[in-house]
């Protein structure tokens, strides 16, 4: 089912508060300019596709987003407040290759880190926490794997446990870089159908995405950057070889769709 | 018997308590590749003692604790400034520090003339754990009369104390700690901050170090580290699992090499016997040598 999806000017002006707001955002790494004057109201639910090339600082918006760099102008809200404020409603997919796969935990392990806020400070992880992990296991159709051990699971198999841990937290923002690099067609059709799924239930998705060609079967918006943003709006109406092609800043003679 | 009491009892409570506490924050280091860092608190500590006694003019326990723990502090954040500030690669920032500060605790050590009177630098090198004695010990009875335990050696003391202090911390912030070793970004959007934790397990590699300093000395005091939780990283996928083996490594480390050290020379005629510290790492890097050459987990696919 899809429901009609208002498009970002109608929705920033209405009464509801965007699940993600960010104005004349900007981040500098050591004096380079890695996202300058970056302002975007998110559309209330839905899947977004953060688009552009290699180093447009498409990792950079979510980790400044979420803290993980700092801002050197601007602000980030969260339903209307600050990140740190807003911690219960948001749940962070990093780039796969960003932590040690060799590290000694299991499947069920890394999925039950994402219940880790709600058990709370100093409290252990109790066995109603791992039931409930392999739940979320089971979603992403990884229940088998729940006892082995991280680094013994494919690529996607991976992604589909940072997955599973993301909706253990239960939010209603998903923010995750690039999580389709690299992945196999059953990771691709899993991670689809999860999404939409949480689309559906009210969720807003969010993800750092590099496949062009695929921006129009999974994702119904699109937010196109290269260090500052150049169009944003829903993919059927945003998404078009011109925008594109100012993305990229070369005139790519690809067809998106094709 | 009163001689097992006496000498090798005390002797072998200290290198096994070293090595337990040693081993149990070790694992925080070794699983997030900061081992060498554990060799830094113990360099380190050496000019905060040195400036902690000519400052003080004591060589009470607390005191020395005091310095040596600042001093591990002050090496670590100067380490992070390095790093972040002045944007020296991590390693380097770490051997530049802990070196220099090592040197200038020896020139301390040195010109302040306390080397001769309470501080014997062999000592504070390679450990020294043989002069752990319990004279106070008369008979099997000794082990529960107050009056002989209260003259039990003070490292012995302080050692508990460090162990209870780790174990407080790794049993309390377990998951914290499991979800900052593998993932800081997550860590902290949960808001678990990995600053905070990491300065916890910095300083705990700190306390580590100071209180199993006069036992294992600065050059050993990675070996105990780093040694038996990664060997008992090689036999299994679970930390929780993993950290119990590598406890039970350490133990075994201590009792096995105490005894080499005592047992080998005599077997072989020889008066003097090996430096335990030296002994215990020894039978570490063993353990270690074996579980790489016969670990269950060795060959097992894994993925980049």
């Amino acid at each position: 089912m899809l429901a009609p999806f208002p498009s970002d000017r109608v929705s920033s002006d209405s009464m509801s508060i965007p699940p993600l707001s960010v104005r004349d955002l900007s981040v500098q790494y050591g004096g380079r300019t890695a996202l300058s004057g970056f302002s975007w109201d998110a559309p209330e639910r839905g899947l977004v596709a953060i688009v552009g090339p290699n180093g447009a600082g498409k990792s950079t918006l979510l980790k400044a987003v979420l803290g993980l760099v700092p801002k050197a102008r601007g602000t980030a809200e969260i339903f209307g407040r600050s990140v740190s404020d807003q911690r219960d409603l948001l749940a962070y997919v990093p780039q796969r290759a960003s932590v040690d796969w060799d590290f000694p935990a299991t499947a069920a392990d890394v999925v039950a880190m994402g219940l880790y806020r709600r058990i709370g400070w100093l409290k252990p992880v109790r066995s109603a926490d791992r039931v409930s992990a392999h739940n979320y296991l089971d979603m992403v159709r990884l229940s088998e794997f729940a006892d082995r051990q991280i680094g013994a699971l494919s690529g996607g198999q991976q992604q589909r446990v940072f997955l599973a841990r993301a909706l253990a937290q239960q939010a209603k923002l998903f923010l995750l870089d690039e999580p389709f690099a690299g992945v196999d067609a059953v990771t691709e059709g899993v991670m689809t159908e999860v999404f939409r799924s949480l689309r559906d239930a009210g969720a807003l998705v969010v993800c750092v995405h590099h496949d062009l060609s695929s921006v129009k079967e999974i994702f119904d918006h699109v937010v196109l950057l290269n260090r500052e943003l150049i169009a944003s709006g829903p993919v059927a109406t945003t998404f078009t070889p011109d925008n594109i092609a100012r993305t990229y800043g070369v005139p790519l003679s690809l067809n998106p769709g094709q | 018997m009163i001689s097992f009491l006496q000498i090798d009892l005390p002797a072998l409570l200290v290198g096994t308590l070293a090595a337990l506490v040693c081993t149990l924050i070790g694992n925080f280091l070794v699983l997030t590749r900061q081992s060498m860092l554990g060799d830094a608190m113990g360099h380190v500590v050496l000019p905060g003692i040195v400036i902690a006694f000519v400052l003080a003019g004591t060589t009470a326990t607390w005191v020395m604790l005091a310095g040596a723990f600042a001093a591990a502090l002050f090496s670590a954040m100067l380490v992070e400034f390095l790093r972040r500030v002045a944007r020296v690669e991590p390693s380097a920032a770490l051997g530049s520090v802990f070196t220099v500060m090592f040197a200038l605790g020896v020139l301390l050590l040195e010109q302040s003339g306390v080397a001769r009177t309470s501080f014997d630098v062999h000592h504070i090198l390679f450990g020294n754990i043989e002069t752990a004695i319990w004279p106070a010990a008369t008979s099997l009875a000794s082990l529960f009369d107050l009056n002989a335990l209260a003259s039990l050696p003070p490292q012995l003391g302080r050692l508990a104390f460090g162990l209870a202090v780790v174990a407080l911390f790794v049993v309390v912030l377990f998951k914290e700690l499991r979800v900052v070793s593998f993932d800081p970004d997550f860590a902290r959007t949960v808001g678990i901050p990995p600053q905070l934790i990491g300065g916890i397990v910095v300083s705990l590699a700190a306390l580590a170090a100071v209180v199993s300093l006069s036992a294992v000395g600065v050059i050993l005091l990675v070996a105990m580290m780093v040694c038996p939780p990664a060997t008992a990283r090689m036999l299994t996928d679970d930390l929780k699992t993993q950290v119990w083996l590598s406890l039970l490594f350490a133990l075994a480390s201590g009792i096995f090499g105490y005894a080499i050290a005592v047992l080998l020379p005599l077997a072989f005629g020889y008066e003097i016997s090996f430096g335990a510290a030296g002994t215990i790492a020894v039978v570490a890097g063993l353990l270690q040598l074996g579980a790489m050459l016969f670990g269950a987990k060795r060959g097992q696919p894994r993925t980049a």
